[in-house]
């Protein structure tokens, strides 16, 4: 070992590796979501029947394609790890900056909780199947989280190709599925016609669906946040997240359509796992352990994806002391955020010992959607400041400012819907951020050195 | 005892071997390296992607 330690003086700055391709990209993005797929989509047939799932799949999916197409446009000039966190330091401030930075950080060390949850469940059912009654599912919660954040503590192009193979056999299980059922041929396997009823609580159970209709592309965004590893961001940030969005949409359109087809709307609105039992009621045990093994899959692509996401976004934090500095360190050896990842570990394993599933989602969704709804304010803010031609952008995103319009019309909506059925979930998270606000602004805002935290070689912005 | 006992303490053991791995790998880099190092990462830097690039001023 060397006597001396290794010093800045005596080496280049440290950064994190550029070693990702589009490919990681997708399956960052829908590794995030595709456990959505598999479960939890489904409480939308519960708040408005079939149809109202449905409808919240497409418009929820416009939701997301919004958020896509802005994101895209935004990072492929604001190639930064954080992702929305470094976008609104740069464009709109910093109190903006902290509390995106901690929707993003919450919502991801969250759904990492909620799919090692899920994990640990589908082990239990697996014993149970197998005539063990009563297995202990914290050893097996426990594993997730350290196995992958060992793995997103040892480099991020292992952690994401792993992603990548089990994002891809997930995604390859529902085309299987949908192709099992012969989808050309209703009334042989799929019912559709005796399954599918009209909204059994009117249209008021459409609004309140589309909460849960998150679930179907909860998490794409995160694609932002692999921009300072990903080769040539300008073009493989775009890139990964609109491939992803469009598996997205396929995805959740045939999940919908062979669940609705072979489940009615009553018992469908409550299932925990409703792929494997549309495996199940198909009566193939191939295509049951197949259904039961990409479920498992599609946790851990998750919970894998949201660990390398909540790492980044904390790190940038402490980048630029929003938090501590010491979250700010690179490994020398393996170029992580390793100090982030380990320090979420505790958090995220907490949380899933709660038990409360339910819960820890809505605080990710909610957190989500606050996201999204500062992203509106973003892009418009964005343009203003810096108009076509004036800067150069990996992707322009068309018709502007309808899809910003858009997507804080959606967003509004999904807030009401939240507040139908999780008001008081709604209104603690709402306090929760505006206390964390005020310690911002009073206590932690006079470490942030402000003039280092600007560090893009960005001109001057239209009218400063 | 039954394979899922197993199971169960082989999960808990494999959990503590990679988080203790972590934390003693962490301590090992502070002792060697130098946090000023260790925290020079600055965004954006060495990077070869478009974002550089001003048109305005048709200049990086």
């Amino acid at each position: 070992m060397a006597s001396e330690k290794i010093t800045s003086s005596s080496s280049k700055p440290i950064a994190m590796l550029k070693v990702l391709n589009p490919f990681h990209i997708w399956a960052l993005g829908v590794g995030i979501v595709l456990v959505g797929e598999f479960m939890g989509w489904n409480f939308t047939v519960g708040k408005g029947g079939a149809y109202a799932s449905l409808i919240a799949c497409w418009v929820i999916g416009l939701l997301y394609t919004c958020v896509a197409m802005i994101d895209s446009e935004v990072t492929s000039t604001v190639a930064a790890a954080g992702g929305q966190y470094t976008q609104a330091k740069h464009i709109i401030g910093p109190l903006m900056a902290f509390n995106v930075g901690l929707y993003l950080v919450m919502a991801y060390t969250m759904l990492c909780a909620a799919d090692a949850l899920v994990v640990g469940d589908l082990m239990k059912s697996g014993a149970e199947v197998m005539g063990y009654t009563n297995l202990d599912t914290k050893p097996f919660v426990v594993l997730t989280v350290a196995f992958l954040a060992w793995l997103n503590y040892r480099g991020v192009f292992a952690t994401l190709t792993l992603n990548l193979v089990i994002t891809f056999l997930a995604f390859a299980s529902l085309i299987v599925l949908f192709l099992s059922v012969d989808p050309l041929s209703q009334g042989v396997v799929l019912q559709h016609q005796a399954l599918l009823t009209d909204l059994p609580y009117g249209w008021i159970g459409v609004v309140a669906s589309l909460q849960f209709g998150m679930w179907y592309y909860l998490g794409i965004e995160g694609t932002c946040q692999a921009a300072e590893e990903v080769r040539s961001a300008g073009r493989s940030i775009p890139l990964g997240t609109m491939g992803g969005m469009m598996t997205l949409l396929v995805a959740a359109t045939i999940t919908w359509f062979v669940a609705t087809g072979l489940m009615p709307w009553q018992y469908l609105g409550q299932a925990v796992t409703p792929m494997y039992d549309a495996a199940t009621l198909l009566g193939s045990s191939q295509l049951q352990l197949m259904l039961f093994v990409a479920t498992a899959f599609a946790a851990i692509a998750s919970a894998n994806g949201c660990i390398n996401d909540a790492s980044r976004a904390w790190f940038s934090l402490g980048r630029d002391r929003y938090m501590p500095v010491f979250f700010g360190a690179i490994h020398p050896k393996y170029r992580t955020p390793y100090r982030s990842v380990l320090f979420l570990v505790p958090i995220a394993i907490s949380f899933a010992f709660t038990g409360l599933l339910d819960q820890v989602i809505t605080f990710s969704i909610l957190s989500g959607l606050l996201g999204y709804t500062f992203m509106t304010f973003n892009m418009i803010k964005f343009r203003k400041m810096w108009p076509l031609g004036t800067i150069h952008r990996g992707y322009i995103h068309p018709f502007h400012p309808i899809p910003a319009i858009t997507l804080l019309t959606l967003c509004c909506a999904t807030y009401f819907a939240t507040f139908l059925g999780y008001g008081a979930s709604l209104l603690s998270i709402m306090a929760f951020y505006i206390l964390a606000s005020i310690w911002f602004v009073l206590r932690r805002y006079k470490y942030v050195k402000r003039a280092d935290q600007f560090t893009m070689p960005w001109p001057r912005p239209k009218g400063y | 005892m039954k394979f899922w006992d197993i199971l169960v303490y082989t999960a808990w053991s494999i959990s503590a071997v990679m988080l203790v791995w972590m934390v003693v790998d962490a301590f090992m880099i502070s002792s060697q390296y130098d946090e000023e190092y260790l925290m020079s990462s600055r965004e954006g830097g060495e990077d070869d992607v478009v974002h550089g690039i001003h048109l305005e001023e048709g200049k990086e």
